[in-house]
């Protein structure tokens, strides 16, 4: 346990510390009731060490909350949390940090450094700025930066003090597309040697980076794991049907059939079509496509991906 | 790495060339929060202004009311300026006004968790609250005495070049007493501020305590014990009251300043984001 007097110890719970822990971090029950059932409800979080970890859910799931209980900044009503290194070895980046706006990016990297790690030198400021592609306006003031670059300069005040766990609100919610792959792939090539969570509800982030994912919904991890295995246990088969003519008699036929799960049409004469099992569409598809009139293109099985096994997991637990 | 798609005019990025980053501490983010907003400039004016047209105001009162009362034929008469008239002049307005700045200066830094996403970037950072707010309130409280010292002289120099020299001694004492009631308002600032939701709610809550004060020292038995009265001390040691009739009010004031400061910390760390 941290043995220091701090923002953490001063509230009624904060992180346990204990270096032997085989979880990077670990949370046992943990729980924060709010009016009308929000919160979260008796998470036992266990992220491995070196992962990147995924919290995934849709809005209001709980990700804030529990990432704020995980660093200190609320406190739990009941449960605990045990982190395998001292809260000052644990970086915290919100989706868009509020800066002061009459500091440089330098400034804004040097005081996180001097804050949080005064034992790293303060040539690692401009190291991190420019690691997070910020190295040409180092020493403009922020103010007149924009949501993406703010993002940016919260990532370099984090790496800066070189982390063994960097906690990552929604990090690419305000990058361009050029900036969001960037900022996978820094996130990516941490693993290993940080562990890395990132909140996020922008799926196929996750599916990217992430090596572990947990699924929260309504307050409650429904599932925690390697993001392998959520797709071979969830992702549902399906198809993408093109056809030339006939797609909405062909939507309502399949939506008729008890073996189809879902139908969305992305485009005029395209259907993805889910279904529970491979069987049943291999052997139904055509007959009702047939049926129904609709001019076929192309049939072509699509790859599982973790959108579906998100909506899979999620219909299963409301519909079990 | 990232591309940078922001990439600003290269006229604009000024240091571009620099290598290095100066050391930038809580102290110093303090200064920088004073001088770069300008904020300083707030705080030093109602000081400064009144340093100059307090003794101006004084020595030459008789002929602006002259002035005024012949217009209407009517004659009024001032008596003789003196040099108690004069840092009166300054004294009372410059700790009213510059009072106020400061309040609002102080508020500003001092609203840690006004800003939530802000505070995240402090306090997770920093391994006790009182770095936070220990170098905010330090700054304003020194930035505020060290106006109100600048604005005592000017109005001794003002005062002696028109009038003739105030007694220094009781001048210095007036300006410690009255410096201690900035201290105590700017700590109850700090308790106030660090648990409000906006600046704005900051200086209305702890202007309302600034003017209960007052109130309160209007029943006998409470008056030399409430800090307020120290604001009056530099008049009242100009016309022969004695340092110790301020004894009681100081005590209460340091006692007070230093339990504010303590609430203000642990308000910092309590208050949930």
């Amino acid at each position: 346990m941290s043995n220091r007097t701090s923002l953490w110890a001063s509230l009624a719970r904060y992180p346990t510390v204990d270096p032997g822990h085989p979880w990077a971090i670990s949370t046992s029950g943990l729980t924060r009731n709010y009016p009308g059932g929000a919160g979260v409800h008796d998470i036992d979080l266990r992220v491995p060490r070196g992962s990147v970890y995924g919290l995934v859910g849709p809005n209001g799931a709980g990700k804030t909350t529990l990432l704020s209980i995980l660093t200190g900044l609320r406190r739990a009503d009941a449960g605990s949390v045990t982190t395998a290194v001292p809260v000052e070895r644990i970086a915290v980046c919100p989706d868009v940090p509020d800066l002061e706006p009459w500091l440089t990016a330098a400034e804004v990297v040097e005081l996180a450094r001097s804050l949080s790690a005064p034992r790293i030198p303060a040539t690692g400021v401009l190291e991190a700025l420019a690691h997070a592609g910020l190295g040409d306006v180092a020493h403009r003031r922020v103010g007149g930066f924009s949501r993406g670059m703010r993002q940016r300069v919260g990532l370099a005040a984090a790496l800066v003090t070189d982390p063994e766990i960097l906690v990552l609100d929604e990090p690419t919610s305000a990058l361009d597309p050029a900036g969001r792959a960037g900022m996978l792939g820094l996130i990516a090539a941490m693993a290993g040697d940080r562990t890395v969570i990132m909140s996020t509800h922008i799926l196929a982030d996750v599916e990217r980076v992430a090596d572990t994912i947990g699924v929260l919904r309504d307050g409650r991890l429904l599932y925690q794991g390697a993001t392998q295995d959520l797709l071979a246990d969830h992702a549902r088969p399906g198809w993408t049907v093109r056809l030339r003519e006939g797609a909405d008699r062909a939507r309502a036929a399949l939506e008729g059939q008890p073996w189809v799960t879902r139908v969305t049409s992305p485009a005029r004469t395209v259907l993805h079509v889910d279904v529970t099992s491979a069987d049943a569409a291999e052997t139904g598809l055509v007959p009702v496509l047939a049926a129904c009139g609709a001019r076929i293109v192309a049939i072509e099985p699509h790859t599982a991906d973790l959108e579906t096994a998100f909506l899979s997991l999620t219909s299963t637990r409301e519909n079990p | 790495m990232i591309p940078t798609t922001d990439r600003p005019p290269a006229a604009l990025d000024v240091h571009r060339g620099a290598t290095s980053v100066r050391p930038l501490g809580p102290w110093r983010l303090e200064w920088l929060r004073l001088t770069r907003t300008r904020r300083w400039i707030g705080l030093a004016v109602p000081f400064l202004l009144f340093a100059c047209t307090g003794p101006l105001m004084a020595r030459y009162a008789d002929e602006l009311l002259s002035a005024v009362g012949t217009a209407g034929n009517i004659t009024v008469q001032a008596t003789a300026p003196t040099p108690a008239d004069a840092m009166d002049g300054y004294t009372g307005n410059a700790l009213q006004l510059g009072l106020l700045a400061a309040l609002v200066v102080a508020a500003a830094a001092l609203t840690v968790n006004a800003r939530p996403t802000l505070a995240v970037f402090y306090r997770t950072r920093v391994p006790s609250a009182a770095r936070l707010v220990l170098p905010r309130w330090t700054v304003v409280t020194g930035a505020a005495v060290a106006a109100h010292a600048a604005g005592t002289a000017l109005a001794v120099y003002e005062t002696g070049v028109l009038i003739g020299l105030p007694d220094i001694p009781a001048v210095l004492t007036g300006w410690a007493l009255s410096s201690l009631y900035l201290v105590f308002a700017l700590a109850v600032t700090a308790a106030v501020a660090t648990r409000a939701r906006s600046t704005l709610s900051a200086v209305a809550v702890t202007l309302a305590v600034v003017l209960v004060l007052p109130l309160l020292a209007a029943i006998p038995a409470l008056e030399p014990w409430m800090p307020s009265t120290l604001a009056g001390a530099p008049t009242a040691l100009l016309q022969g009251a004695g340092p110790g009739d301020y004894a009681r009010a100081a005590s209460v004031a340091a006692v007070v300043s230093g339990a504010a400061l303590l609430l203000a910390i642990r308000g910092v760390a309590r208050r949930e984001l």
